[in-house]
């Protein structure tokens, strides 16, 4: 058996071992939403028992889209009296704190906070916010949104009370859609995938195992939990990847609430998209590491399975598609030659049929999702859009290696915001140092 | 009254296509890439044995009995080389054969021939006065019979030309009947022969011209026609074919006292597999009881060197050897012959058995065939289909009668009775000397014992035991990938049943958001209207 050979096998059996977990996860996914189709998610509590629910929003440099997600915020339709919003404004150079200033004067009435850190304290990432914030917030239910965040009014209620109502869930997520969806053909393709990120990987690994990760916004938390973790691995540049194993170990399972939904902006550049993936690729490469050693553990329960799916995603998947991507690159050049028989050219072509078909129902469960342009759209991201993810987490990779060889801190990597016009069109990109 | 008859000609060739069409024929080869330099002619250039003057303007049936007629001359062992009537040297050649001529090409061609020389004429048009042919008339006719031996051809649709010849013919064979009158199929004077069919496509028609040119080539030896032998050869015989079928016809052979041989596929891996292993007792069995083992030569597809083909080749023959079966000749399709590539392979072999093959002729590498003759090979080409209770067909060169064993064991025994029924002298290739040299093998057949590299091998058959343990080897590699074979069903219905499922999720999901709404808008609607009251 050649080389060629071995690698092109290794490559079949576990692509194709992928995809039937895909399927089975994209079934359990279209039971899940159409489950919760059904309702509208609401779980009604008795007046006066809503929960004191404290709002973290970090936010470096998110001058260009803070008014927008704060006036969000205030807009919930979660009692007035029973939440507060705490902005941490990292280390900021830009004026968030004169545009949060000028929002406190317009409703004086609310409970609407900034912090405020310096260098010293803050601008450190995301985790070492949240940590901030948490410090001075009273609520016993926490929420986290990203600074890009749009929420619906009823998004924060549906969290919460499905949080209450449960006392197994130890933290309830909801749905994040992209806001602008037609900024670039990079922003269609974000959009198609974090749909069917979430009715795949999420909702489907909900309705088998109930398990999810939590997606770092549009979440919500038990106080009591953030206080025994002692607070957001301030190493981890994903978070909330990371303090999803940590309540998996704690015998607690995350839901998800696909009514509550959150409009956030994603990123309309292929240099700025691929930043943002390539800190969350590292992220994850991190919690991987960190939480392989509970693979074997039969104590730390159904989080075992998490571990599996992402050792599955980061190394299975990762090493067939390069090695499946070699293959058919020598081959055309004709320098690898592969003897290896058994799979028809139709099953491939078949394969391929699936993998549109499934997505378009991952669309069709979302509306104004369901059309011809998406067809067409998914089916050129998957001979592009899809190969980026290779790019990612090799880079991803790369970085993690030398940065243990040379031993270098790990930086936030902030993603890069613009200011959208209604349609969600770019409008003009933000200078990281505050002008535009 | 002596009668000529000519088949009509339906020629509307354009020059392109004279020149395709004469490289197809496997013909021509210097005569019409060099134009102005007859290729016999060339310096340098192999002089053959025998010249063929074809017409400048060919039909496709004319090529393919100018390709037949080359095919016949180089199995009874004469070389050949081709001009067109206006650039032949004819001079230069003791042997000159004209086909398809017209009278005037005939009156120039045979006009410029010494007395010495010797001509052959077949299927040309007979100049009406010529020194000669003397005085001859001509009168046209619509059909006619012909007769050779017990042979019986009926043509219809033809020009006959009745001639009256102003010197009777001192040599004539077989009869031409038309219209009441008759004249003969094949006549000639001394050194002339004229054989009056156009077309040497069918079998009468080739079993005659090679009988006349054979007669007409010994002439000068005041030799008799010798009667050449006929081989039986059990052709397709695989491994994986079915070895119960092969066994019996072996054996039923092997009682009737048939002298027969066995044309084996080539196998380059897998030869110590116990299929093959048992494949090989048969030919063992074959072989102890005086069968000759052929080796199949490979099919080639696309672009393969020489080195590539001897290499497979060697192979081949080795496994058979390690099996203790040991093949004597090579079997190749006809398109190897006069192909300058494949001629070095057959080098390897005394003896070497052709079939027909789709495949064009092609000359690449080769003046003429002389280079074939010069290789001493021994060769045997396909018998040609007999007519039925022809008894006395000719039988002037070797031929073998390809027997398919892929047929049931009835067909095959009927085919071998017709066969040997046709065949006046019973060939054996092991009658005669065989050598192989194959890679660092050299093999030896002298009538009565083999040696390899000079050692003796024991044709004796010894039943091997089969018990049934074999380690196939087979990794992880062979494993999954049988597997693999097998999962493609599986995956299929997976697939499928993943599409069927896929879309009715799709369907049930439209129908469920459209319902959701509805249901939300009638809900904000009823709120709306609660309020404003």
């Amino acid at each position: 058996m050649s080389v060629a050979d071995a690698i092109s096998l290794y490559s079949i059996i576990t692509i194709w071992f992928l995809m039937i977990i895909n399927v089975i996860l994209s079934v359990g996914g279209f039971l899940y939403y159409s489950r919760c189709n059904e309702t509208d998610g609401s779980i009604p509590l008795p007046e006066g028992s809503y929960p004191m629910v404290s709002i973290l929003v970090p936010a470096h440099n998110e001058a260009l889209v803070l008014n927008r997600t704060v006036r969000s915020l205030l807009n919930f339709d979660y009692p007035q009296d029973r939440y507060e919003i705490i902005i941490i404004n990292d280390n900021s150079t830009d004026n968030t704190v004169e545009l949060i200033e000028k929002i406190q004067k317009e409703f004086p009435d609310r409970r609407l906070m900034i912090l405020s850190t310096d260098k010293v304290v803050g601008g450190t990432g995301k985790s070492n916010a949240l940590n901030i914030g948490f410090s001075v917030c009273k609520g016993e239910v926490i929420a986290i949104y990203d600074a890009d965040n749009t929420p619906e009014p009823q998004a924060l209620r549906l969290l919460v009370e499905n949080l209450v109502a449960d006392p197994r869930a130890g933290a309830v997520i909801g749905k994040f859609r992209t806001r602008n969806r037609n900024a670039s053909i990079l922003t269609r393709f974000v959009n198609i995938e974090t749909l069917a990120y979430q009715c795949m990987n999420q909702a489907g690994r909900g309705y088998f195992f109930k398990l999810c990760t939590i997606p770092g916004t549009n979440y919500c938390i038990r106080r009591s939990i953030i206080e025994r973790i002692g607070g957001w691995d301030v190493k981890a540049l994903s978070e909330d990847t990371e303090i999803s194993f940590r309540l998996y170990r704690m015998g607690y399972y995350i839901k998800l609430l696909p009514q509550a939904v959150t409009w956030e902006q994603e990123p309309h550049l292929l240099k700025i998209w691929l930043h943002q993936r390539t800190r969350w690729a590292r992220g994850n490469l991190y919690v991987l590491a960190k939480n392989f050693k509970y693979t074997f553990d039969p104590a730390a329960g159904k989080m075992r399975i998490d571990t599996l799916y992402y050792m599955m995603v980061y190394v299975l998947m990762l090493t067939s598609l390069v090695a499946s991507d070699v293959i058919f690159a020598g081959g055309i050049l004709g320098i690898i030659h592969v003897r290896l028989a058994g799979f028809s050219s139709l099953l491939w072509i078949m394969a391929i049929i699936v993998f549109i078909v499934n997505m378009m129902l991952t669309l069709a469960l979302e509306k104004n999702e369901f059309n011809l342009e998406s067809l067409g759209l998914v089916t050129i991201m998957l001979f592009t859009y899809a190969k980026l993810w290779v790019i990612v987490v090799l880079k991803a990779l790369y970085l993690t290696v030398t940065d243990k060889i040379f031993h270098r801190t790990v930086k936030w990597d902030k993603t890069v915001r613009y200011v959208e016009d209604t349609a969600g069109y770019t409008v003009a990109n933000h200078h990281p140092k505050g002008g535009i | 009254m002596r009668f000529f008859f000519v088949k009509k000609q339906k020629v509307k060739c354009s020059t392109m296509f004279k020149a395709a069409g004469l490289l197809l024929s496997g013909c021509i080869v210097c005569s019409l890439l060099c134009p102005k330099i007859p290729a016999a002619a060339a310096e340098g250039a192999p002089k053959a044995q025998i010249l063929m003057v074809v017409p400048d303007e060919t039909d496709e049936e004319q090529q393919e009995s100018e390709e037949n007629i080359a095919e016949l001359l180089v199995r009874l062992g004469y070389s050949v080389t081709f001009s067109t009537a206006a650039q032949a040297e004819v001079s230069a050649y003791h042997n000159v054969l004209l086909y398809g001529l017209k009278e005037d090409a005939v009156r120039k061609t045979a006009g410029s021939l010494l007395k010495s020389q010797r001509l052959f004429l077949a299927g040309c048009e007979l100049p009406a006065d010529s020194e000669m042919f003397g005085n001859v008339q001509k009168t046209k006719i619509s059909a006619a019979t012909a007769e050779y031996k017990l042979e019986k051809v009926s043509r219809e649709s033809v020009t006959l030309q009745m001639y009256l010849f102003g010197i009777s013919p001192e040599y004539t064979s077989g009869v031409l009947k038309a219209e009441g009158e008759t004249m003969p199929l094949v006549f000639g004077w001394k050194n002339v022969r004229c054989v009056s069919f156009a077309s040497y496509i069918s079998s009468m028609e080739k079993n005659v011209l090679i009988r006349e040119l054979q007669l007409w080539l010994e002439q000068e030896k005041s030799s008799v026609v010798s009667s050449a032998s006929a081989y039986l050869v059990l052709d397709y015989v695989y491994p994986f074919a079915d070895p119960d079928t092969l066994n019996q016809m072996v054996q039923w052979l092997v009682s009737e006292n048939i002298s027969f041989a066995v044309s084996v596929a080539p196998i380059y891996t897998h030869s110590d597999f116990p299929a093959m292993s048992r494949f090989c007792e048969i030919l063992k069995y074959a072989q102890e009881n005086g069968a000759a083992i052929i080796l199949c030569a490979p099919v080639i597809q696309g672009d393969t060197t020489e080195e590539q083909i001897q290499s497979h080749l060697d192979s081949a023959f080795q496994n058979y050897c390690d099996q203790g079966v040991y093949p004597v000749a090579l079997e190749v399709p006809e398109s190897w012959i006069f192909n300058g590539t494949y001629l070095s392979t057959m080098k390897h072999f005394t003896t070497v058995l052709y079939y027909e093959d789709a495949a064009d002729i092609q000359m690449s590498g080769l003046q003429s065939t002389k280079d074939l003759i010069s290789s001493r090979i021994s060769l045997i080409g396909p018998a040609i289909m007999m007519q039925s209770g022809d008894a006395e067909n000719p039988s002037c060169c070797n031929r073998a009668f390809y027997i398919d064993s892929t047929l049931s064991l009835k067909q095959q025994k009927i085919l071998a009775g017709q066969a040997m029924d046709t065949a006046t002298t019973e060939g054996d290739l092991r009658q005669t000397k065989q050598c192989v040299q194959m890679g660092s093998r050299k093999l030896v057949w002298d009538t009565e014992t083999m040696q390899i590299n000079d050692g003796a091998v024991s044709l004796q058959y010894e039943p091997a035991e089969d018990t049934g343990k074999y380690d196939y080897k087979r990794d992880v590699f062979y494993r999954a990938t049988a597997d693999l074979q097998q999962q493609n069903r599986f995956l299929t219905v997976f697939v499928m049943i993943s599409l069927v499922f896929f879309i009715c999720a799709i369907v049930l999901a439209r129908r469920q958001m459209h319902r959701r709404f509805f249901y939300f808008e009638e809900k904000k609607n009823e709120t709306e209207e609660k309020g404003r009251k």
